[in-house]
This record gives C-alpha cells, structure tokens and sequence, in this order.
C-alpha cells in the first residue's frame, strides 16, 4: 500500500477547492479541502449521497468543470507529478486525449444524436496512434466489442438513439478506453439503467479495467455497487471526505458515524424512483457542527 | 443541464442544515417576481430605453398642445430644419414636427392597442386552451398554425384592400394575427400547471376551474406574456408603418408609415421628410425590443449550472 | 417506412387543408366586401352591362353563397384566378409567373445571404469570451430588425445612390433594357436581407449556445478535443437544426416583405404588382397572388420538413426501415 516516496502517484489531489457559479451574484464551494489519492492500478471508490461533490471532484481531475471564468479552484491536482491547477487548456487536452478518460452517467444525454457511434469511438482514438482509414475502424470496432458490444460493425454505423440504453453506457465505455487512459473516471456509470443491466454492465467494466491494467475512481451514492469493484473508498459529505480507507475496513469498522449511517441505512426505492437513506437529523445537526469546526 | 441524479435526500430526511447546505440560490418562485421586476429596472438597457418610451408617449399625448395644426398649409414648401421649424416643412408646407407629432400618435395607438388585444385575448383562448384540451385546444393550435403560415402582413393587405382601409381595421387585423404568439406562451404554462398535483387535488376538492386559471395559471404566466406583448408593440408598430407605407391606413391621418409614403418621392432632395419618421419608428421599436430583453432577462436569469 | 409514409401523408394532408382553409377566408373576405359583388371582384374599371352578365354568369354571382363558395374553390384547384380587368383581362396567373422571376431573382439571394450570414454571425456571438464582440453583434442584431425595412431600403437609396451616386436607385435595368442588372440588385438584396439575417443571427446563437451546453460537449471534451472541433463537430450540427425551420418560415417572410421593397426600389416583381393591383382595387390580381404566395409558403414548408427528416437522424426513421440491433 506505501508507494514509494520518490514515486509520484498517478493522481494526487491536495486541499482542493471548487467554487462554481449558481447565479448572476451567487456561487457554491461544491468541495471544501478534498485530499485524495490514485495510484498506478488502484481502483479508487468515491461514495457519498447527492450534491456532496463527487462529481465536481471527478471531473476536477479531468479537467471538465464548468469553462465559466467565474469557475474558481484552488489546492493541487497532480497527475503524474504535473501540476493541473493553473494549467493552460492545451495541456489539459493533452492529458484528455491519452491519459484520462470518462465515462459519465446519462448515456443518452452523454452521445452527440447526430453523429454514428462509430465516428464518436473514433475521434477519442488519438491522432496515428492506429494509423488511418481501415486499421483505424477496425481499433474502432474491437473496443466496442471490449466494451461489450457484440456485432461492432453494425453498432458502428448506428446513431445514440437507436441503441438500447445498456448498449449506450457500453458506447461510453468504448470511447474511454479508446485513449488507453492511465486512469478512468466514472461517474455514476450506472445510475440511469435499469437493474437488470447495470449488473451487467459493471461486470464489463471490472473486466476492461483489469484487461487494460487502467486505474479507476468509480463515483457512486451506492455503497454496494462501489463495495465489490474498488480496493478503497472515500466517502464525501458536504464538500468534504469524511472517511477514507481500505474498502474491506470502510465496510466493517466504519469510523465515521455518517459512514455507518449509511451502512445501516435502510435504501429503498420509493414509488417515484427517489432514494432515501435514512439519516437521523441528529446526525444531520452533527456532521454540520463539525463542518463549521472544521473551517 | 439535463443531468438527473437520484436524489438521496428525500422527504424522510430533513434538509442538510443551512451551514453545510451548498450556499445556492435555489429557483425563483412566485416571491421573487418582486425581486425580478427591481433587477429589471436596475438593468443598464431599462435605465436608456424606459424613459424613450415614456417620452414617446408624453409627446403624443401632450404634444399636439404645443405644435401648430399638421394640416395647415400656411408655410413655404420643403423647408429644411430650422430654428422655427425643427422638423422642416413638407411638399404642401405643413409644418413636419406637427405632422410628425400626430403620426407618432397612430403608430402608438396601433401599437400599444394591438398588443394589449393580444395579450387579452392570448390569456383568455391560451389559458383555456391548455387547460381543458379537447377542441379548444386543437382549434388553437391549428389557428396558431394558420398566422405562422400565412404572413400577418399579406391578410391585413388583402382584408385592407378588400374592406377597405381605415386605421381600425388595420389594428384589429394586426391583432387577430398576432395573438397567437401570446396564447401560444399562455396555454403551454396552463398545462404545465393543470397538471400540477396540487391543481389536481383543487380541482377534485371542486375549486372553480376559472379561480384556478386566474390565480395560478395567469400570474406563473405573466413574465413571458409580458416579454411577449412588449415585442409585440414593436412588431405592430413595424407591421403597420409598412402597411401606411403603401397606402394602408387613413391618408388624411397619416401614421408615420404614412409620411414616409408621402416623403417617397422627395428622397432626392428633401432628406429630412424620410429621415425623421423612420428615426422615430426605429427608435421606439428599438427601445421595446430592449425593454422587452431586459425583462426577459430579468425573469429567467441563468441561474444554475454554467458550462 | 410505414411511420414515414404516414407522417408525410399526414403532413400532405394538413398543407391541402390548410391551403382550403386559406382560400375560404379570401373567399368571405370577398364577400364582405361592401358594395356591388362584380365591381368587388373585378376591382375600380368601368364595366360594360354585357361583361357585368359574363362576370356574374363565371362566378354564379346570382347564385347562394355556399354554390359561389364552391364555383370559386373549383376554379381556384383548376388553376384558374381570373382575369386582371386592368391589363385587357389578361389571365392573372399569366402576369404572375410573368413576375415571380423578378422576385425571386432578389429574395433567393437574400435567403441565401441571411441564412449564412446569420449562422456564422450567430456562432461567432455564442462562442466568444469577448463580452463586448458578443454584446455588439447581439446589441447590432436587435438594432437591426427594430429597423422598419423598406426606411432601411430609403435610407440605402438616400446614402448609396442619391448622395454617393454608386447605385442606381430604381428599377432593375436602364430605361428600357430588358433583363436584370447586378448593380440594379444590390440594394434591394441588401435590404431584404438585413432584418432577416438579424433574425437569424439571433435564433442561431442562443441555438449554439444551448448546444454548447449540452452533455455530450462534454463527452467531446473529455476526449480531449481542441475547443474548435468540439464547436465545428459537435456544437454546430446540432444547434442548427432548428434553424432548418427558422430558415423555412423566413422564404415566407422574405417573400411577403418583397412587397415593401419592391415598392422602394421600384423593382417590377409580384409585390409591385400586389401593391399596384390594391391602389386600383384589382382584387382579382391580389387574391390571386396572396394564393401563390400561400401555395409557395406551403411548399416550402414541407420541403423544410422533409430536410429536417434528413438532416436529424433521429427523425430518418421516418424515411427508412430501422433495423434493430440488440447484444
Ligand atoms: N455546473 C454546476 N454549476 C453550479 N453548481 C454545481 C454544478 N455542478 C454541481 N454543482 C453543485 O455542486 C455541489 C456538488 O455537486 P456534485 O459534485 O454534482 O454532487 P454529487 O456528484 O456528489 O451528487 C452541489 O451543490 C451542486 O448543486
Ligand atoms: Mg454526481
């Protein structure tokens, strides 16, 4: 688990800072001092109910905040010992196109409807790396089939739309491989499909990870689908990490009390599809003493 | 923006307190209509264009008080601009400020009536349009459908040729055409809300469907009505200068579409006589068009996420 | 297929009703006319009792309403819209086609140069982070179609012909030459366009920037993408499709404001011929050009939206089978 001290790890993220713009005249600190660690191979978990900062964490790292210039971040993200924060767009596309890749929640919102599946598996292929024309498609083709997706060719050639949901989120797994990133985020990656798949799918993903020897931070706000993938977790409250730990230890000797909150809370789906874990507002009223004692 | 996330929180779980509570401005509701209307008068564009309108409309009012009679034809002809004449005189030596004063009284009557017909009649149709569906609803849409095909301008020329011209006639073609813009605003946010649990259960509980559409349905409206009709004084306006400028309208009461009929011909030399009116007209619409802006932008401010 | 012939059947359907629609309310218009029926009809010429009978026989004058209604659809689906009692009772469809060339040799360009101009003037506006080149075109576009257009076409006259002396100022050819020449062109074009353009520039910006906001911009980006591609692949195609419709709706609005311009630049098209035929109360000839007028409106707008089922794909399902594929 001690990484070498000489050795940067693949993402090291200290005392990060996002405030983002809700408004003409209002903003929110969507995270508050996150440390946060991914090593080479690692399978990082990152769990916490909604609004708690996942997501602005994940695509901190990928660079994909808002491009607003009212978007402020502070602290330091490094990815392989080059420092993002600050750093011109360039390089941030640099490290898009080849070292990092995402896989984000909603794939339908998430693929362009006018352009075939195919071309949007293509772009995410860096320049020359495949060479061009056939040697190209047919890279095109064996991610997909990577991702899961039986009979590429004709995929291929579909738009978003005509393709089932499950597929969509295997389309969106194709083109974060496509880059063979050092590190893939997901964000939610199953969230919006029915139970059935997402199984399914997760299972696609664990094995493509593990083929391409990737690192992963998978967000979820659903313990059990983090529990079984990830070697870690963090978990987020409010802007912050409340616990971290190996996932084994989070799991059974939870030490924060919102952590074990939501281990023993009862998930249940109610008619309109919502989540409720059930939190006591006692430890709502905690877990808020200890934010402002905190800053 | 279409992001939907499975929300953690619910009903069963109060609200994170209000110190760790993400310090978001959550959406206006109908608290903030104040709050809007005072972002509108603030905006920059407001503070320039709101006193051109008022000051417009003074000057039709009470201008006619201060400028000689626009008929009479006692000064010399196509005088330029001049101390004693601002404005020059025209091709029969009519004083133009006066001309120019009276017709800016038509082009805002049309103006202003049109578009408050519209909106009357875009509340009324569109509210129980949305409301009810069935066939009201379908004759909207279809009537909706019927302006956005046929041009408002070629019926009003075609009634106007055929009915002959008068300036009521144009005012209520105009408006017969272009209430659908309104009601159109108007029945999308009559559904919404007909569909609105709480409107369901008034409706059960046996309120007046008329009660719900004007305390509920009309007020959420509003805004966007009122963007609406302001556009639409500006489109009337220019809907009828064009129609006067081709002989529409009452020659003897000429809006200042009409003087620019009559300054048609003395382009070459008498430059003022085309300039001033047209100024006119493009200023107010101007001015509406902006106001109209302003006020959209005050009652949908972009709030939430940025990209 | 089966969903693509249906929606154009339906489509099909709706235009030809819509088209009767419109006739039936140039028909009661007619007849609300006030006065004698024949001189409505025929408009302010002096008749003859014997061309009085035939006007009355053609059209059943003497018969009910709903009979009338009917003689005057059948001849308006026949393709007949009477005569121009102006011009020795020249057939009015005649005079039309003779002038529909002239129109369109101005509004086709105007089409064309607003569709364009808009779109690139619009893209530009959404994607600066220049507020001021932003807030200029914005601020430019509202100016411009607060612009009544035909002032705009007098304004053009007054600076480019009449001061500058580069244009002429009316017409489309020196006295008496036949054909159009390009420098005749250039204002009306100019004019017709402007307020469509700004119109235009207006719609594709909020349209690109609504796309640009969209989730798969981000997928884009997260591929690593240069800002400029993810603009031209991903942003572009799809906040123009509403423009398709845009653009269809303004032919119409190009076409019913030649009107105006005609009128300006004296440019001898169908809306020279529209105004001449109200100021001498030819009603023959104005009904039968707002009906042409209607029927290319119509036209157009299936044509528009048979390109929006091809440009989007989600809606080429309309035009082909769709074959599932399923893992
Ligand atoms: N684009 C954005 N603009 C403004 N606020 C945002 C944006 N994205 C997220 N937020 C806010 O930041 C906070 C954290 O959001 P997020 O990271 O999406 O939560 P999670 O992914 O854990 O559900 C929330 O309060 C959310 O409303
Ligand atoms: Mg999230």
């Amino acid at each position: 688990m001690n990484a070498p001290q000489d050795e940067a790890p693949l993402v090291s993220v200290e005392g990060l800072q996002v405030v983002l713009p809700t408004g003409e005249r209002s903003e929110v600190e969507a995270v508050r001092r996150v440390d946060l660690v991914i090593r080479d191979g690692e399978r990082v978990g990152v769990v916490g109910e909604s609004g708690s900062g996942k997501s602005v964490t994940g695509r901190s790292i990928a660079g994909l905040l808002p491009t607003s210039p009212r978007v402020r971040v502070n602290g330091s993200i490094r990815i392989s010992g080059q420092e993002m924060v600050g750093a011109p767009p360039a390089a941030w596309d640099e490290i898009r196109r080849s070292r990092v890749g995402m896989i984000f929640q909603d794939p339908l919102t998430f693929l362009n409807p006018t352009m075939r599946v195919g071309r949007q598996v293509a772009e995410s292929i860096p320049p020359g790396r495949e060479g061009d024309g056939s040697a190209r498609t047919r890279a095109v083709h064996r991610f997909l089939e990577q991702a899961g997706l039986e009979r590429p060719e004709q995929v291929a050639a579909r738009f978003p739309h005509e393709l089932s949901g499950g597929m969509r989120q295997r389309v969106l797994i194709a083109i974060a491989i496509a880059k063979l990133p050092a590190l893939i985020i997901a964000d939610e990656p199953t969230t919006a499909l029915d139970v059935t798949v997402q199984q399914r799918v997760l299972k696609t993903l664990d094995t493509t990870v593990a083929d391409l020897g990737t690192s992963l931070m998978l967000i979820s706000h659903d313990l059990a689908v983090v529990a079984n993938m990830t070697d870690r977790i963090y978990v987020m409250y409010g802007g912050r990490v409340v616990e971290e730990g190996a996932t084994e230890q989070v799991l059974h000797e939870p030490r924060h009390a919102y952590t074990q909150a939501l281990l023993r809370s009862v998930r249940s789906l109610t008619d309109d599809g919502v989540e409720l874990y059930s939190i006591s507002p006692e430890l709502r009223r905690q877990l808020a003493e200890e934010a402002v004692d905190a800053s | 923006m279409t992001r939907q996330e499975t929300r953690t929180t619910g009903p069963s779980s109060p609200a994170p307190d209000a110190r760790t509570a993400p310090l978001a401005v959550r959406e206006r509701s109908h608290g903030g209509q104040g709050a809007a209307w005072r972002a509108f008068l603030r905006r920059p564009s407001t503070l320039v264009f709101l006193p051109l309108v008022i000051i417009f409309v003074l000057v039709a009012v009470i201008g006619p008080f201060f400028v000689t009679d626009p008929v009479a034809t006692s000064f010399p002809k196509l005088l330029p601009p001049s101390a004693e004449h601002p404005f020059g005189t025209d091709m029969l030596g009519r004083d133009y400020l006066a001309r120019v004063v009276y017709g800016g009284q038509i082009s805002l009557l049309v103006g202003f009536s049109v578009a408050v017909l519209c909106m009357t009649f875009g509340l009324i149709v569109g509210g129980l349009a949305g409301y009810f569906g069935g066939w009201i609803d379908t004759a909207m849409v279809k009537i909706a459908e019927f302006f956005q095909v046929l041009p408002g301008l070629v019926l009003a020329l075609v009634a106007a040729a055929v009915l002959g011209s008068n300036i009521v006639i144009v005012g209520a073609l105009l408006a017969i055409t272009m209430w659908p813009g309104v009601g159109r605003i108007v029945r999308a946010e009559a559904m919404r809300i007909s569909k609105l649990g709480y409107v369901e259960s008034q409706k059960a509980a046996g309120f007046h469907s008329l009660r719900i559409l004007w305390s509920d349905v009309i007020p959420n409206a509003m805004p966007p009505v009122l963007v609406a009709t302001t556009m639409t004084v500006g489109r009337a306006i220019l809907i009828e200068s064009g129609l006067a400028y081709i002989g529409v309208g009452d020659p003897s009461n000429p809006s200042w579409g009409g003087l620019l009929n009559e300054a048609q011909s003395y382009m070459r030399d008498s430059w003022w006589l085309a300039l001033l009116p047209g100024t006119c007209i493009f200023l107010v619409v101007l001015a509406v068009n902006m106001l109209g802006d302003a006020l959209n932008d005050a009652f949908n401010p972009t709030i939430g996420r940025v990209k | 297929m089966k969903a693509g012939l249906l929606h154009y059947g339906r489509l099909l359907l709706s235009s030809f009703i819509l088209f009767i629609v419109v006739i039936t309310v140039l028909f009661f218009l007619l007849e609300l006319a006030p006065g004698d029926p024949v001189q409505a009809l025929v408009g302010d010429v002096p008749l003859t009792e014997e061309f009085r009978e035939r006007i009355m026989a053609a059209y059943g004058l003497d018969k009910p309403l709903w009979e009338r209604y009917l003689i005057y659809l059948g001849n308006v689906l026949r393709g007949d819209l009477g005569y121009s009692f102006a011009t020795n009772a020249e057939p009015v469809l005649d005079i039309i086609l003779s002038r529909a060339g002239n129109t369109l040799a101005i509004a086709m360009p105007s089409f064309i140069l607003s569709t364009l101009g808009g779109i690139v003037l619009g893209s530009i506006a959404a994607r600066t982070r220049k507020r001021w080149l932003d807030g200029g075109i914005s601020g430019i576009a509202v100016g411009l179609f607060s612009i009544p257009n035909f002032w705009f076409g007098m304004l053009l006259i007054m600076v480019f012909s009449i001061t500058l002396g580069w244009l002429p100022t009316h017409g489309k050819s020196p006295y008496g030459q036949p054909g159009i020449y390009w420098e005749y062109m250039v204002l009306p074009i100019i004019t017709m366009a402007t307020t469509e353009l700004a119109y235009k520039a207006r719609i594709a910006r909020s349209a690109v920037i609504e796309s640009l906001g969209q989730d798969y911009i981000d997928t884009a980006r997260s591929k690593g993408l240069s800002s400029r591609r993810v603009l031209w692949r991903h942003a572009l195609p799809n906040g123009l499709l509403p423009l398709v419709t845009v653009s269809g709706y303004s032919l119409g609005f190009i076409l019913a404001g030649s009107v105006l311009v005609e009128r300006v630049f004296g440019w001898p098209g169908m809306g020279l011929l529209f105004v001449d035929a109200i100021e001498r109360k030819n009603n023959m000839v104005v009904l039968g050009i707002t009906i042409m007028l209607t029927i290319t409106i119509i036209i157009v707008n299936i044509i528009t939206d048979v390109i929006y089922g091809i440009v989007d794909p989600r809606l080429r399902a309309r035009l082909a089978p769709k074959q599932e594929v399923t893992t």
